[in-house]
């Protein structure tokens, strides 16, 4: 053990110790704005996306068992239907979703896709 | 010292002569070290990570290693060949830059401690160093495409994993040295 | 008290339905309700070719057809409300909304002599009501009645009887969009129910209201379209012309007792103006609106004041 050792081994425990700190602190505070993509077929789930640990942008594809399809894009905080062979393509219209409440539904392929988290203005439910 | 293990390595005593033949071994062990090190790279792609893309960084450990036996130049070209050949096996563009980011902070950071600080650093020390700012680097990237800094609440989890393996790198490579100095000091 | 609900989500009536159920017996009302929405669906749904409106306007012109109590008392009410808005709500409206087509892949813009013709077919007067037989027949052939503009909300009134039977206090109700906040939450606070931002994706609220025992329904220019050249044609028609309505107001919303009357309204007013709308409403005791324009403004009836919350600064609130 040479002399620098020791004092590289305690400024890394120091960083560490910093970064352990505000990463908890920040956590804490951002407990209600998780954002996690529910997306249902029929109302049945069928995958949950944490939209926060998603750093490349990815894409897959849904398909119902009468062979129609969504696409559906994510990349960090986002989602979005990017493709779809349904006849009105409002769901790709939608656009990007990317906070707790907000909704693309593909009515005649019954996919939709929600953000779940606490919802800060505390809405119960919403008129459409 | 290290110009000693090399120079035995090559096969040549201290007094060696014959340019041609030397830059040659030179070469086949260049490559061999970076196959080795686009190998550790391409298993440890294997392993499950945060997110897509952020590597271990284990693969410089060979860097480490050639810093000490060949110099700094060679060091950074193993990771350079290591990287661009890696990405060329998969990983698209993010791993790219996640691995060059990471690679280049951690090799520049290794080779400055090394050259000035080798007497008051011991080796696991410099690795360490080497292997966290292996993954600030890595953390940079991915600030830069998801356009947040708040991705440095991985910073902890990352930390504790650089100190980990590149206290195990920089062990296994003052190991390493220390065999070699005995094969060599044995071989005079 | 058993603080969780249960949760039901389901496809009917083209759209989708949400119910959130606490109580005891949550589980087995939740599955009465869903039944029930079945039922009425078979009965009024323009789409299901054993329907009793279906079977009905196969015979208008001819003869009449017996109907259950539902729908019987359904077409009365459109007709009570056809009378009340002098026209600006009529369930004969069905030949337009077919020539127009809109949500089928027919959908396409009509010519002026196309909705000339199938607008001489528009004519809520021409329902004749026989309560005695429970009977309905519509005077002339190819006239048809279409209940979109108040089945949802009818059905919602049902879905809450069938709670209330079974003993359930609490529940959130949401047919497509059509809301029934039934009683309070079981902490004993109102619910906040959201009103969709017209010029936003779906799940953006321009506000909220706090309501306890309250059905609040929406109609929008945004709920259902097509867009041609740049022009958007949305589904809430003008009787009197047969053209999607434009006459500034791109959302109208209800918070009434009754959803059926919530439904009905948010059609009809709609279709009036804000003007004219804020005049109906106002005048109908236990009835409130919100009207959006599409200049971003928001008009917002008396009784309504203290319970809306306006939450987008993009948009203004009204006062007249």
């Amino acid at each position: 053990m040479k002399k620098g050792d020791k004092i590289v081994g305690i400024i890394l425990l120091i960083i560490l110790v910093i970064s352990l700190s505000a990463a908890s602190v920040y956590k804490f505070s951002i407990k209600g704005s998780k954002n996690i993509a529910v997306i249902k077929r029929a109302g049945t789930v069928i995958k949950t996306i944490d939209l926060n640990k998603v750093v490349n942008p990815q894409e897959f594809t849904f398909k119902t068992d009468k062979g129609h399809y969504n696409t559906i894009a994510v990349k960090h905080n986002s989602i979005s239907i990017k493709e779809a062979d349904c006849p009105h393509k409002e769901c790709v219209k939608s656009g990007w979703i990317s906070q707790p409440g907000q909704m693309i539904v593909c009515l005649p392929l019954k996919l939709v896709i929600s953000i779940n988290g606490e919802t800060n203005t505390g809405i119960d439910a919403g008129t459409f | 010292m290290e110009k000693q293990i090399l120079a035995s390595m090559l096969g040549h005593s201290k007094k060696s002569a014959g340019g041609n033949m030397k830059r040659t071994k030179k070469m086949v062990l260049l490559s061999i070290l970076v196959a080795i090190a686009l190998v550790i790279y391409l298993i440890e792609a294997q392993i499950p990570v945060l997110f897509p893309g952020i590597k271990l960084g284990l693969a410089n450990s060979i860097s480490l290693v050639a810093l000490i036996l060949l110099g700094w130049k060679e060091a950074l070209l193993i990771m350079i060949l290591r990287t661009v050949l890696g990405s060329i096996f998969g990983g698209g563009l993010s791993a790219l830059m996640f691995s060059i980011a990471g690679g280049l902070l951690s090799n520049i950071v290794m080779i400055l401690l090394y050259k000035y600080l080798k007497n008051v650093l011991s080796l696991p020390t410099i690795s360490v160093c080497g292997a966290v700012f292996h993954n600030v680097g890595q953390l940079l990237v991915a600030a830069f495409i998801i356009r947040d800094l708040r991705i440095y609440v991985y910073l902890p989890v990352l930390l504790i994993s650089a100190i980990v393996t590149g206290y195990f790198i920089g062990y296994l490579s003052s190991v390493l040295k220390h065999r070699l100095e005995k094969i060599l000091t044995l071989d005079i | 008290m058993n603080t969780k609900p249960v949760e039901k989500e389901t496809y009917l009536m083209g759209t989708i339905v949400q119910l959130k159920v606490y109580g005891g017996n949550a589980e087995k009302a939740t599955a009465k309700a869903v039944e029930s929405i079945s039922d009425i669906e078979n009965k009024m749904s323009t789409n299901i070719e054993t329907s009793e409106i279906t079977k009905l306007n196969e015979k208008a012109g001819v003869s009449g057809q017996k109907l259950s109590e539902d729908t019987y008392f359904v077409i009365k009410e459109a007709v009570k409300y056809s009378k009340l808005t002098e026209g600006d709500f009529d369930t004969t409206i069905e030949p337009i909304v077919k020539l127009w087509g809109i949500g089928t892949d027919k959908e396409r813009v009509p010519s002026k002599s196309e909705i000339r013709e199938k607008l001489k077919l528009v004519n809520y007067k021409d329902i004749i009501l026989d309560s005695k037989n429970s009977t309905v027949k519509l005077r002339r052939t190819s006239q048809a009645i279409d209940l979109g503009g108040i089945a949802k909300g009818y059905t919602a009134d049902e879905i809450k009887k069938v709670l209330i039977n079974n003993n359930i206090h609490s529940a959130l109700i949401n047919l497509g969009g059509n809301v029934y906040a039934v009683g309070k939450k079981t902490d004993g606070t109102n619910w906040n129910i959201g009103i969709q931002n017209p010029l936003n994706t779906r799940g953006k609220y321009l506000g909220a209201i706090s309501v306890a025992d309250k059905s609040v329904v929406t109609s929008g220019n945004y709920e259902r379209y097509f867009i041609v050249d740049g022009k958007r044609y949305h589904h809430i028609f003008n009787p009197k012309d047969g053209y999607p309505s434009e006459n500034g107001i791109i959302s109208t919303t209800i918070v009434s007792d009754k959803s059926i009357d919530g439904d009905v309204l948010s059609t009809s007013t709609y279709v009036m103006g804000v003007t004219k709308g804020l005049k109906l409403i106002e005048s109908i005791k236990g009835v409130e609106a919100i009207f959006i324009t599409s200049d971003k403004k928001v008009y917002v009836t008396s009784g309504l004041k203290d319970s809306f919350n306006l939450t987008d600064k993009e948009f203004t609130n009204e006062k007249r």
